[in-house]
Protein backbone atom coordinates (compact mmCIF):
# COMPACT_ATOMS: atom_id res chain seq x y z
CA UNK A 1 0.00 0.00 0.00
CA UNK A 2 2.85 2.71 0.89
CA UNK A 3 4.71 1.70 -2.26
CA UNK A 4 1.89 2.84 -4.61
CA UNK A 5 1.12 6.18 -2.47
CA UNK A 6 4.82 7.09 -2.30
CA UNK A 7 5.02 6.54 -6.00
CA UNK A 8 1.63 8.58 -6.57
CA UNK A 9 3.16 11.44 -4.09
CA UNK A 10 6.54 11.43 -6.38
CA UNK A 11 4.53 10.85 -9.82
CA UNK A 12 2.69 14.31 -8.09
CA UNK A 13 5.83 16.08 -8.13
CA UNK A 14 7.55 14.92 -11.11
CA UNK A 15 4.40 16.01 -13.28
CA UNK A 16 4.54 19.24 -12.28
CA UNK A 17 7.55 19.79 -12.70
CA UNK A 18 8.06 18.30 -15.79
CA UNK A 19 5.41 21.15 -16.81
CA UNK A 20 7.25 23.73 -15.80
CA UNK A 21 10.39 22.73 -17.59
CA UNK A 22 7.93 23.06 -20.95
CA UNK A 23 6.53 25.95 -19.88
CA UNK A 24 10.27 27.38 -19.58
CA UNK A 25 10.85 25.59 -22.82
CA UNK A 26 8.07 27.42 -24.36
CA UNK A 27 9.01 31.15 -22.63
CA UNK A 28 12.43 31.21 -24.29
CA UNK A 29 10.77 30.40 -28.10
CA UNK A 30 8.05 32.04 -28.25
CA UNK A 31 7.66 35.03 -29.56
CA UNK A 32 6.39 38.76 -27.57
CA UNK A 33 3.43 40.86 -29.02
CA UNK A 34 5.90 42.51 -30.57
CA UNK A 35 8.31 40.42 -32.48
CA UNK A 36 5.03 38.76 -33.61
CA UNK A 37 4.95 41.25 -36.72
CA UNK A 38 8.65 40.82 -37.37
CA UNK A 39 7.73 37.00 -37.87
CA UNK A 40 4.99 37.55 -40.47
CA UNK A 41 6.99 39.66 -42.46
CA UNK A 42 10.23 37.02 -42.47
CA UNK A 43 7.69 34.42 -43.09
CA UNK A 44 5.85 36.02 -46.33
CA UNK A 45 9.09 36.83 -47.72
CA UNK A 46 11.55 33.61 -46.73
CA UNK A 47 9.13 30.52 -46.90
CA UNK A 48 7.53 29.16 -50.05
CA UNK A 49 3.98 28.53 -50.02
CA UNK A 50 0.65 27.86 -52.16
CA UNK A 51 -2.64 28.08 -51.49
CA UNK A 52 -6.28 29.42 -51.63
CA UNK A 53 -7.69 32.51 -50.23
CA UNK A 54 -11.13 34.20 -49.95
CA UNK A 55 -11.55 37.96 -49.72
CA UNK A 56 -14.45 39.50 -48.21
CA UNK A 57 -15.83 42.97 -48.20
CA UNK A 58 -19.17 43.73 -47.56
CA UNK A 59 -21.45 41.46 -49.56
CA UNK A 60 -18.59 40.74 -52.00
CA UNK A 61 -16.42 37.74 -51.48
CA UNK A 62 -13.60 36.83 -53.85
CA UNK A 63 -11.49 33.62 -54.00
CA UNK A 64 -7.79 33.86 -55.23
CA UNK A 65 -4.63 30.83 -55.54
CA UNK A 66 -1.08 32.25 -54.58
CA UNK A 67 2.08 30.36 -55.37
CA UNK A 68 5.01 31.84 -53.73
CA UNK A 69 8.45 30.65 -54.24
CA UNK A 70 11.85 31.45 -53.03
CA UNK A 71 14.61 31.33 -55.31
CA UNK A 72 18.35 31.83 -55.40
CA UNK A 73 17.51 35.00 -57.48
CA UNK A 74 14.85 35.85 -54.80
CA UNK A 75 11.33 35.50 -54.11
CA UNK A 76 8.70 35.00 -57.48
CA UNK A 77 5.05 34.78 -56.78
CA UNK A 78 2.49 34.45 -59.11
CA UNK A 79 -1.25 35.30 -58.31
CA UNK A 80 -4.37 34.42 -60.31
CA UNK A 81 -8.16 35.16 -59.73
CA UNK A 82 -10.27 32.09 -59.34
CA UNK A 83 -13.84 33.87 -59.84
CA UNK A 84 -15.50 36.53 -61.78
CA UNK A 85 -12.88 38.12 -64.55
CA UNK A 86 -9.95 36.31 -65.03
CA UNK A 87 -6.85 38.15 -63.93
CA UNK A 88 -3.24 37.06 -62.93
CA UNK A 89 -0.27 38.80 -61.39
CA UNK A 90 3.59 38.02 -61.17
CA UNK A 91 6.26 39.06 -58.98
CA UNK A 92 9.84 38.82 -59.84
CA UNK A 93 11.71 40.81 -57.11
CA UNK A 94 10.84 44.47 -57.68
CA UNK A 95 8.67 43.87 -61.25
CA UNK A 96 5.02 43.34 -60.99
CA UNK A 97 3.04 41.89 -64.07
CA UNK A 98 -0.41 42.11 -63.86
CA UNK A 99 -2.45 40.47 -67.10
CA UNK A 100 -5.67 41.47 -67.45
CA UNK A 101 -7.22 39.39 -70.48
CA UNK A 102 -10.72 41.42 -69.92
CA UNK A 103 -9.30 44.16 -71.66
CA UNK A 104 -6.65 42.77 -73.37
CA UNK A 105 -4.16 44.58 -71.20
CA UNK A 106 -0.81 43.99 -69.57
CA UNK A 107 0.59 46.09 -66.86
CA UNK A 108 3.90 46.57 -65.72
CA UNK A 109 5.02 48.37 -62.73
CA UNK A 110 8.52 48.56 -61.22
CA UNK A 111 8.28 49.52 -57.06
CA UNK A 112 11.85 50.66 -56.89
CA UNK A 113 10.65 52.55 -53.44
CA UNK A 114 10.30 49.03 -51.89
CA UNK A 115 13.95 48.39 -50.23
CA UNK A 116 14.64 44.18 -50.03
CA UNK A 117 13.72 42.36 -47.03
CA UNK A 118 15.21 42.66 -44.49
CA UNK A 119 16.06 46.50 -44.93
CA UNK A 120 12.66 47.90 -43.96
CA UNK A 121 12.06 45.96 -41.02
CA UNK A 122 13.64 47.76 -38.36
CA UNK A 123 12.47 51.29 -39.06
CA UNK A 124 9.06 50.19 -40.10
CA UNK A 125 8.82 48.01 -36.66
CA UNK A 126 9.09 50.79 -34.61
CA UNK A 127 6.42 52.53 -36.17
CA UNK A 128 4.26 49.65 -35.69
CA UNK A 129 4.98 50.24 -32.31
CA UNK A 130 4.54 54.04 -31.58
CA UNK A 131 1.37 54.13 -33.90
CA UNK A 132 -0.55 50.56 -32.52
CA UNK A 133 -0.99 48.79 -29.53
CA UNK A 134 0.16 44.88 -30.27
CA UNK A 135 -1.58 42.26 -28.37
CA UNK A 136 -1.55 38.36 -28.07
CA UNK A 137 -5.03 36.61 -28.58
CA UNK A 138 -5.79 33.48 -28.37
CA UNK A 139 -4.83 30.42 -30.21
CA UNK A 140 -7.27 29.94 -33.39
CA UNK A 141 -6.99 27.74 -36.58
CA UNK A 142 -6.76 28.62 -39.98
CA UNK A 143 -6.85 26.48 -42.53
CA UNK A 144 -6.02 23.58 -40.47
CA UNK A 145 -3.18 25.37 -38.67
CA UNK A 146 -3.12 26.39 -35.11
CA UNK A 147 -2.39 29.94 -35.33
CA UNK A 148 -1.84 32.96 -32.88
CA UNK A 149 -4.54 35.73 -32.92
CA UNK A 150 -2.45 39.22 -32.75
CA UNK A 151 -4.55 42.58 -32.20
CA UNK A 152 -3.26 45.59 -33.34
CA UNK A 153 -5.37 48.58 -32.17
CA UNK A 154 -4.74 51.74 -33.29
CA UNK A 155 -3.30 54.39 -30.97
CA UNK A 156 -5.81 57.08 -32.39
CA UNK A 157 -8.70 57.85 -35.54
CA UNK A 158 -6.10 58.31 -37.77
CA UNK A 159 -5.82 54.76 -38.90
CA UNK A 160 -7.45 51.31 -38.68
CA UNK A 161 -7.20 48.37 -36.49
CA UNK A 162 -6.37 44.69 -37.39
CA UNK A 163 -6.47 41.55 -36.07
CA UNK A 164 -4.26 39.34 -37.97
CA UNK A 165 -3.90 35.15 -37.46
CA UNK A 166 -0.14 33.48 -37.74
CA UNK A 167 0.42 30.08 -37.69
CA UNK A 168 2.30 29.63 -34.65
CA UNK A 169 4.84 27.03 -36.48
CA UNK A 170 6.19 29.28 -39.25
CA UNK A 171 4.45 32.91 -38.44
CA UNK A 172 2.97 32.83 -42.00
CA UNK A 173 0.17 35.05 -42.00
CA UNK A 174 -2.74 33.10 -43.18
CA UNK A 175 -5.68 35.06 -42.07
CA UNK A 176 -6.54 39.01 -41.13
CA UNK A 177 -9.30 41.34 -40.91
CA UNK A 178 -9.19 45.22 -40.87
CA UNK A 179 -11.64 47.50 -38.40
CA UNK A 180 -12.70 50.95 -38.89
CA UNK A 181 -13.14 53.00 -35.73
CA UNK A 182 -16.57 52.05 -34.41
CA UNK A 183 -14.89 48.94 -34.49
CA UNK A 184 -16.92 47.10 -37.13
CA UNK A 185 -15.49 44.95 -39.85
CA UNK A 186 -14.17 46.73 -43.19
CA UNK A 187 -12.37 43.80 -45.27
CA UNK A 188 -10.85 40.32 -44.38
CA UNK A 189 -8.74 38.01 -45.76
CA UNK A 190 -8.24 34.23 -45.01
CA UNK A 191 -6.58 31.15 -46.51
CA UNK A 192 -8.75 28.38 -46.74
CA UNK A 193 -6.40 26.23 -47.99
CA UNK A 194 -2.38 26.28 -47.69
CA UNK A 195 0.34 24.16 -48.16
CA UNK A 196 3.70 25.51 -46.41
CA UNK A 197 7.30 24.85 -47.35
CA UNK A 198 8.11 21.42 -49.45
CA UNK A 199 8.90 21.10 -52.83
CA UNK A 200 6.22 23.77 -55.09
CA UNK A 201 6.58 23.05 -58.87
CA UNK A 202 8.08 25.66 -60.62
CA UNK A 203 5.26 25.40 -63.11
CA UNK A 204 2.92 26.99 -61.17
CA UNK A 205 4.63 29.90 -61.79
CA UNK A 206 4.22 30.33 -65.22
CA UNK A 207 2.07 32.94 -67.04
CA UNK A 208 -1.05 31.52 -68.37
CA UNK A 209 -1.46 34.34 -70.67
CA UNK A 210 2.26 35.03 -71.50
CA UNK A 211 1.62 33.72 -75.15
CA UNK A 212 -1.62 34.70 -75.56
CA UNK A 213 -0.51 38.60 -74.68
CA UNK A 214 1.88 38.93 -76.93
CA UNK A 215 -0.69 41.22 -78.91
CA UNK A 216 -2.28 42.70 -75.79
CA UNK A 217 -1.64 46.91 -74.69
CA UNK A 218 1.12 47.34 -72.78
CA UNK A 219 1.06 49.77 -70.03
CA UNK A 220 4.34 50.04 -68.64
CA UNK A 221 4.57 52.59 -65.50
CA UNK A 222 8.24 53.33 -65.65
CA UNK A 223 8.14 54.12 -62.17
CA UNK A 224 11.81 55.75 -61.32
CA UNK A 225 12.39 57.65 -57.97
CA UNK A 226 11.94 61.37 -57.81
CA UNK A 227 12.73 64.51 -56.03
CA UNK A 228 9.10 65.66 -56.02
CA UNK A 229 10.09 68.76 -53.56
CA UNK A 230 12.38 69.77 -55.30
CA UNK A 231 10.07 70.13 -58.58
CA UNK A 232 7.81 72.27 -56.00
CA UNK A 233 6.07 69.48 -54.14
CA UNK A 234 5.45 69.51 -50.13
CA UNK A 235 3.00 68.08 -47.72
CA UNK A 236 3.17 70.87 -45.42
CA UNK A 237 1.96 68.29 -42.11
CA UNK A 238 0.88 64.61 -42.62
CA UNK A 239 -0.97 62.85 -39.18
CA UNK A 240 0.74 61.54 -36.39
CA UNK A 241 3.22 58.76 -37.26
CA UNK A 242 2.73 59.38 -41.19
CA UNK A 243 5.56 60.06 -42.93
CA UNK A 244 7.39 60.08 -46.89
CA UNK A 245 8.94 56.65 -47.52
CA UNK A 246 8.94 57.06 -51.41
CA UNK A 247 8.81 59.60 -54.44
CA UNK A 248 8.02 58.48 -57.83
CA UNK A 249 7.09 59.69 -61.63
CA UNK A 250 5.11 57.28 -62.93
CA UNK A 251 2.65 56.59 -66.15
CA UNK A 252 -0.55 56.09 -65.59
CA UNK A 253 -3.50 54.95 -67.70
CA UNK A 254 -1.00 56.39 -70.40
CA UNK A 255 -0.26 59.71 -69.16
CA UNK A 256 3.05 59.96 -68.31
CA UNK A 257 5.18 62.60 -65.44
CA UNK A 258 2.30 62.06 -62.55
CA UNK A 259 4.17 62.64 -59.79
CA UNK A 260 3.42 59.93 -56.83
CA UNK A 261 4.59 60.14 -53.11
CA UNK A 262 4.12 57.42 -50.47
CA UNK A 263 3.77 57.59 -46.92
CA UNK A 264 3.31 55.14 -44.21
CA UNK A 265 2.97 54.82 -40.41
CA UNK A 266 4.87 51.62 -40.80
CA UNK A 267 1.44 49.25 -41.53
CA UNK A 268 -0.92 51.37 -43.57
CA UNK A 269 -0.18 53.58 -46.77
CA UNK A 270 -1.15 56.49 -48.35
CA UNK A 271 -0.29 57.43 -51.46
CA UNK A 272 -0.71 60.80 -53.11
CA UNK A 273 -0.62 61.30 -57.01
CA UNK A 274 -0.29 64.34 -58.77
CA UNK A 275 -0.94 65.06 -62.46
CA UNK A 276 -1.44 67.54 -64.67
CA UNK A 277 -4.91 68.75 -64.75
CA UNK A 278 -4.45 69.23 -68.43
CA UNK A 279 -4.38 64.85 -68.66
CA UNK A 280 -7.60 64.83 -67.37
CA UNK A 281 -10.64 66.37 -69.58
CA UNK A 282 -12.63 66.74 -68.90
CA UNK A 283 -11.94 67.78 -64.90
CA UNK A 284 -13.19 65.02 -62.60
CA UNK A 285 -15.13 65.82 -60.14
CA UNK A 286 -13.29 66.76 -56.37
CA UNK A 287 -14.64 64.56 -53.38
CA UNK A 288 -14.50 61.35 -51.86
CA UNK A 289 -14.78 58.25 -52.46
CA UNK A 290 -14.72 54.57 -50.70
CA UNK A 291 -14.41 50.98 -50.77
CA UNK A 292 -13.78 48.61 -48.00
CA UNK A 293 -10.81 50.04 -46.40
CA UNK A 294 -9.73 51.80 -48.99
CA UNK A 295 -10.62 56.00 -48.91
CA UNK A 296 -9.74 58.15 -52.19
CA UNK A 297 -9.90 61.66 -52.15
CA UNK A 298 -9.51 63.97 -55.24
CA UNK A 299 -8.77 67.84 -55.09
CA UNK A 300 -7.22 70.25 -57.53
CA UNK A 301 -4.32 72.27 -57.02
CA UNK A 302 -3.61 75.01 -59.26
CA UNK A 303 -3.46 73.14 -62.40
CA UNK A 304 -2.65 70.14 -61.24
CA UNK A 305 -5.06 66.86 -59.97
CA UNK A 306 -4.17 65.87 -56.63
CA UNK A 307 -5.69 62.32 -55.84
CA UNK A 308 -4.99 60.75 -52.38
CA UNK A 309 -5.35 56.71 -52.09
CA UNK A 310 -4.75 54.81 -49.12
CA UNK A 311 -6.13 52.36 -46.46
CA UNK A 312 -6.50 54.48 -43.69
CA UNK A 313 -9.74 56.53 -42.30
CA UNK A 314 -11.09 59.28 -44.68
CA UNK A 315 -9.86 62.01 -42.10
CA UNK A 316 -6.48 61.18 -42.70
CA UNK A 317 -6.52 60.71 -46.22
CA UNK A 318 -8.37 64.50 -46.72
CA UNK A 319 -5.89 65.96 -44.30
CA UNK A 320 -3.19 64.65 -46.34
CA UNK A 321 -4.79 65.57 -49.68
CA UNK A 322 -5.72 69.14 -48.21
CA UNK A 323 -2.00 69.49 -47.34
CA UNK A 324 -0.50 69.03 -50.37
CA UNK A 325 0.84 72.51 -51.41
CA UNK A 326 2.87 73.60 -54.94
CA UNK A 327 5.46 76.32 -54.22
CA UNK A 328 7.73 77.48 -57.30
CA UNK B 1 -8.38 38.44 -84.14
CA UNK B 2 -9.76 39.16 -87.05
CA UNK B 3 -11.94 35.78 -87.36
CA UNK B 4 -12.98 37.55 -83.94
CA UNK B 5 -13.89 41.23 -85.55
CA UNK B 6 -16.26 39.36 -88.45
CA UNK B 7 -17.56 36.99 -85.27
CA UNK B 8 -18.00 40.68 -83.67
CA UNK B 9 -20.18 41.80 -86.79
CA UNK B 10 -21.75 39.10 -86.64
CA UNK B 11 -23.21 39.42 -83.34
CA UNK B 12 -21.89 35.80 -82.59
CA UNK B 13 -19.69 37.14 -78.97
CA UNK B 14 -20.28 36.51 -75.64
CA UNK B 15 -20.85 39.19 -73.76
CA UNK B 16 -17.45 38.77 -71.91
CA UNK B 17 -15.57 38.94 -74.48
CA UNK B 18 -17.47 41.40 -76.56
CA UNK B 19 -16.77 44.34 -73.84
CA UNK B 20 -13.06 43.08 -74.40
CA UNK B 21 -13.01 43.30 -78.47
CA UNK B 22 -15.15 46.48 -78.46
CA UNK B 23 -12.17 47.83 -76.40
CA UNK B 24 -9.60 46.12 -78.84
CA UNK B 25 -11.42 47.86 -81.87
CA UNK B 26 -11.10 51.25 -80.31
CA UNK B 27 -7.56 51.02 -79.08
CA UNK B 28 -6.61 49.59 -82.37
CA UNK B 29 -6.74 51.49 -85.77
CA UNK B 30 -5.68 49.41 -87.66
CA UNK B 31 -8.31 46.78 -86.43
CA UNK B 32 -10.80 49.63 -87.28
CA UNK B 33 -9.67 49.97 -90.53
CA UNK B 34 -10.51 46.44 -90.71
CA UNK B 35 -13.98 46.77 -89.09
CA UNK B 36 -14.48 49.51 -91.58
CA UNK B 37 -13.57 47.17 -94.43
CA UNK B 38 -15.69 44.00 -93.38
CA UNK B 39 -18.69 46.50 -93.02
CA UNK B 40 -17.45 47.78 -96.56
CA UNK B 41 -18.03 44.48 -98.02
CA UNK B 42 -21.04 43.82 -96.09
CA UNK B 43 -22.43 47.37 -97.25
CA UNK B 44 -20.96 46.46 -101.10
CA UNK B 45 -22.65 43.50 -100.93
CA UNK B 46 -26.09 45.00 -100.12
CA UNK B 47 -25.81 47.86 -102.52
CA UNK B 48 -24.61 49.82 -100.38
CA UNK B 49 -21.36 51.72 -100.38
CA UNK B 50 -20.05 54.29 -97.85
CA UNK B 51 -16.53 54.00 -98.18
CA UNK B 52 -13.99 55.60 -95.10
CA UNK B 53 -17.41 56.45 -92.77
CA UNK B 54 -15.23 56.40 -89.32
CA UNK B 55 -13.56 59.16 -91.09
CA UNK B 56 -15.91 60.98 -92.47
CA UNK B 57 -17.83 60.95 -89.19
CA UNK B 58 -14.57 61.86 -86.91
CA UNK B 59 -13.81 64.90 -89.49
CA UNK B 60 -17.70 66.08 -88.99
CA UNK B 61 -16.54 65.51 -84.87
CA UNK B 62 -13.46 67.50 -85.32
CA UNK B 63 -15.94 70.61 -86.61
CA UNK B 64 -18.07 70.12 -83.12
CA UNK B 65 -17.24 73.32 -80.88
CA UNK B 66 -15.76 71.39 -77.79
CA UNK B 67 -17.89 71.36 -74.84
CA UNK B 68 -16.03 71.94 -71.48
CA UNK B 69 -18.59 70.33 -68.96
CA UNK B 70 -18.31 67.55 -66.34
CA UNK B 71 -18.85 64.16 -67.56
CA UNK B 72 -22.31 63.33 -67.61
CA UNK B 73 -23.74 60.59 -64.84
CA UNK B 74 -24.32 57.81 -66.19
CA UNK B 75 -28.51 57.24 -66.97
CA UNK B 76 -29.99 55.91 -63.45
CA UNK B 77 -32.57 54.76 -65.33
CA UNK B 78 -30.45 52.45 -67.62
CA UNK B 79 -28.45 51.12 -64.53
CA UNK B 80 -31.28 50.50 -62.33
CA UNK B 81 -32.65 48.48 -65.41
CA UNK B 82 -29.25 46.39 -65.31
CA UNK B 83 -30.29 45.21 -61.51
CA UNK B 84 -33.72 45.15 -61.82
CA UNK B 85 -32.78 42.42 -64.83
CA UNK B 86 -30.47 40.52 -62.92
CA UNK B 87 -31.50 40.86 -59.50
CA UNK B 88 -35.70 40.55 -60.31
CA UNK B 89 -35.92 38.34 -57.05
CA UNK B 90 -34.04 40.84 -54.19
CA UNK B 91 -36.17 42.46 -51.92
CA UNK B 92 -33.58 44.66 -51.74
CA UNK B 93 -33.97 47.29 -54.07
CA UNK B 94 -33.43 50.50 -51.87
CA UNK B 95 -30.19 49.15 -51.30
CA UNK B 96 -29.40 48.74 -54.95
CA UNK B 97 -30.35 52.04 -56.00
CA UNK B 98 -27.20 53.57 -53.33
CA UNK B 99 -25.06 50.71 -55.01
CA UNK B 100 -25.58 52.34 -58.30
CA UNK B 101 -24.80 56.37 -57.55
CA UNK B 102 -21.37 55.13 -57.93
CA UNK B 103 -21.10 51.13 -58.17
CA UNK B 104 -19.06 49.68 -55.71
CA UNK B 105 -17.05 52.81 -55.05
CA UNK B 106 -19.48 55.03 -52.15
CA UNK B 107 -19.27 58.19 -52.53
CA UNK B 108 -19.21 59.91 -49.12
CA UNK B 109 -22.10 61.96 -48.26
CA UNK B 110 -21.39 65.71 -47.70
CA UNK B 111 -23.18 68.46 -45.77
CA UNK B 112 -24.50 71.02 -48.36
CA UNK B 113 -23.04 74.00 -46.33
CA UNK B 114 -19.15 72.45 -46.48
CA UNK B 115 -17.98 71.43 -43.64
CA UNK B 116 -18.22 74.53 -41.24
CA UNK B 117 -21.75 73.57 -41.36
CA UNK B 118 -23.49 72.72 -38.72
CA UNK B 119 -24.40 68.73 -39.04
CA UNK B 120 -28.07 68.68 -38.08
CA UNK B 121 -29.24 71.71 -40.32
CA UNK B 122 -27.86 70.94 -43.66
CA UNK B 123 -29.77 68.36 -45.96
CA UNK B 124 -27.21 65.59 -46.54
CA UNK B 125 -26.50 65.29 -50.55
CA UNK B 126 -24.54 62.47 -51.99
CA UNK B 127 -21.82 64.16 -53.98
CA UNK B 128 -20.56 61.20 -56.91
CA UNK B 129 -17.55 61.03 -57.97
CA UNK B 130 -16.59 61.21 -61.84
CA UNK B 131 -14.06 58.84 -61.14
CA UNK B 132 -14.71 55.89 -62.83
CA UNK B 133 -13.73 52.18 -61.26
CA UNK B 134 -10.94 51.82 -63.86
CA UNK B 135 -9.41 55.18 -63.13
CA UNK B 136 -9.46 53.99 -59.63
CA UNK B 137 -8.29 50.62 -60.45
CA UNK B 138 -5.04 52.42 -62.11
CA UNK B 139 -4.20 54.29 -58.52
CA UNK B 140 -4.82 51.60 -56.69
CA UNK B 141 -2.41 49.16 -58.54
CA UNK B 142 0.44 51.70 -58.57
CA UNK B 143 -0.68 52.30 -54.93
CA UNK B 144 -0.78 48.56 -53.27
CA UNK B 145 2.86 47.30 -53.06
CA UNK B 146 3.49 50.50 -50.88
CA UNK B 147 1.23 49.36 -48.42
CA UNK B 148 2.77 47.49 -45.43
CA UNK B 149 -0.54 44.96 -44.67
CA UNK B 150 0.75 44.07 -48.51
CA UNK B 151 3.88 43.16 -47.45
CA UNK B 152 2.69 40.77 -44.91
CA UNK B 153 0.06 39.18 -47.64
CA UNK B 154 2.47 39.14 -50.35
CA UNK B 155 0.79 39.83 -53.36
CA UNK B 156 -2.68 38.96 -52.04
CA UNK B 157 -4.03 42.33 -51.88
CA UNK B 158 -3.51 42.95 -55.53
CA UNK B 159 -6.44 40.62 -55.70
CA UNK B 160 -8.79 42.49 -53.48
CA UNK B 161 -9.19 45.41 -56.64
CA UNK B 162 -10.56 42.54 -58.93
CA UNK B 163 -14.39 43.10 -58.16
CA UNK B 164 -13.40 47.09 -59.43
CA UNK B 165 -12.51 45.40 -62.95
CA UNK B 166 -15.26 43.20 -62.88
CA UNK B 167 -17.55 46.60 -62.91
CA UNK B 168 -15.82 48.54 -65.31
CA UNK B 169 -15.93 45.73 -68.06
CA UNK B 170 -19.60 45.94 -67.51
CA UNK B 171 -20.03 49.77 -68.30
Amino acid sequence: MTLPFASCVWRGIRIPLFLLQVSAAIAQTEPTALQWPQRIYAATEKLSYSGTFVYQQGQQVETSRITHVVEASGPRERLETLDGVPREIIRTGDEVVCYLPASLTVKIDKQPGRRPFPAILSEQLKDVSENYTIRKGEIERVGGYSCQVLALEPKDRMRYGHRLWADLNTGMLLKAKTFDEKNELLEQFAFTQIKIGGHIGRDQLKARYSRESRDWRVEDSGAKRANLAEAGWTIRSSPAGFRTVAELMRTMGGIGGVGHIVLSDGLAAISVFIEPATSRQPAPQPGLVRQGAVNVYMRPVGGYWVTVVGEAPAESVKYIANAVEYRK
Amino acid sequence: MKEKLSALIDGELQSDNLHAHLERLRADPELRGAWDTYHLIGDALRGQVGPRIADRVLDRLREEPTVLAPRPERSPSRRLGWYAMSAAASIAAVAFVVWTASPGWRAEPQLAGGPEAPATAAPVTLVSSSVAPAEIENYLLAHRPYSHTSAMQGIAPYGHSVAHERRAARE
